[in-house]
């Protein structure tokens, strides 16, 4: 690997003393979400917020979401439910939204001279972070909606997000395939791996 | 706020002597009981709290596939243990 200039970044929970006037996405529900309804969801404390930073400025280059979600199990048949533990029912915690600032992502690009990744980092933050909360509330799995871009913001160079969530060990379990799942002890184990 | 015909059930809530201050000042401001003013703000917590807990409710073969995915062994993801790893170098916070 080339020596490159050191990255340094900053993530931590959204406050109204950050910026996202200037956010630029292909994905017009990624920059709506963040600039008009990010707030409101955090203030009622449907949403949490996370958003990327440099250190030292408040810019918003790069956020995602998190929520609660219940998942509530069908009775299964039982010769069935034999072979598996019944659970009637298992928490989870929802990624309802993810991503990076375009314009920022280019000139980190131009300037680095390699691609800076910035949504791997988010998605890495994010399960590190939900591993650390499931200590405190108790979270069996990390749920992912991946919203796929309409026909307009792909011609635009939007991409579908979905193969990169699957790279990293997310799989759909349910009749949504746009809805992805990895369980909380797996992403444990890597961590403790690290 | 009695309501007719319906039975009234009663909730006894242990406070401290500022906490209770507070209330009573806010309902009195509102003009309402401390009463009332505890049970509507109390309402519109709860129904905050239950629209915010968001519900899916599975079919018996996502049912089946959580369960098996949930008893397995759980799978090392490289590229997600890669991404913690460059994680951790460039995020500090």
């Amino acid at each position: 690997m080339q020596k490159s200039p050191k990255l340094s970044l900053v993530i931590e929970p959204w406050t109204k003393e950050h910026d996202a006037s200037q956010f630029a996405s292909d994905l017009a529900s990624i920059k709506k979400y963040i600039q008009e309804q990010a707030h409101r969801d955090i203030s009622s404390y449907t949403s949490s917020v996370f958003v990327l930073t440099e250190p030292g400025d408040k810019v918003v280059r790069g956020y995602y979401s998190l929520s609660s979600l219940s998942i509530v199990f069908k009775d299964l048949p039982s010769n069935v439910q034999k072979k598996l533990p019944k659970y009637p029912e298992t928490s989870g915690i929802l990624l309802g939204r993810l991503g990076v600032d375009r314009d920022y992502s280019q000139k980190l690009r131009e300037d680095l001279g390699y691609k800076p990744r910035l949504g791997e980092l988010l998605l890495a933050n994010a399960q590190i972070r939900c591993l650390k909360t499931c200590r405190d509330v108790g979270s069996a799995l990390l749920v992912i909606d991946a919203e796929l871009p309409n026909s307009e913001e792909q011609e635009k160079g939007a991409r579908d997000p979905l193969p990169l969530y699957a790279k990293y060990g997310f799989v759909p379990l349910t009749a949504n395939p746009r809805r992805v799942i990895k369980t909380m002890r797996a992403i444990s184990e890597e961590f403790k791996s690290l | 706020m009695a309501v007719k015909g319906k039975k009234e059930e009663r909730i006894d809530a242990r406070l401290t002597a500022e906490a209770k201050q507070q209330i009573d000042q806010a309902a009195a401001l509102q003009g309402r009981s401390t009463s009332d003013f505890m049970v509507q703000a109390a309402l519109k917590e709860a129904s905050q709290v239950i629209e915010q807990q968001r519900i899916v409710r599975l079919t018996v073969d996502e049912s089946v596939a959580l369960a098996q995915l949930m008893c397995k062994e759980p799978q090392i993801n490289k590229a997600s243990v890669e991404a913690m790893r460059r994680h951790n170098k460039i995020i500090g916070s």
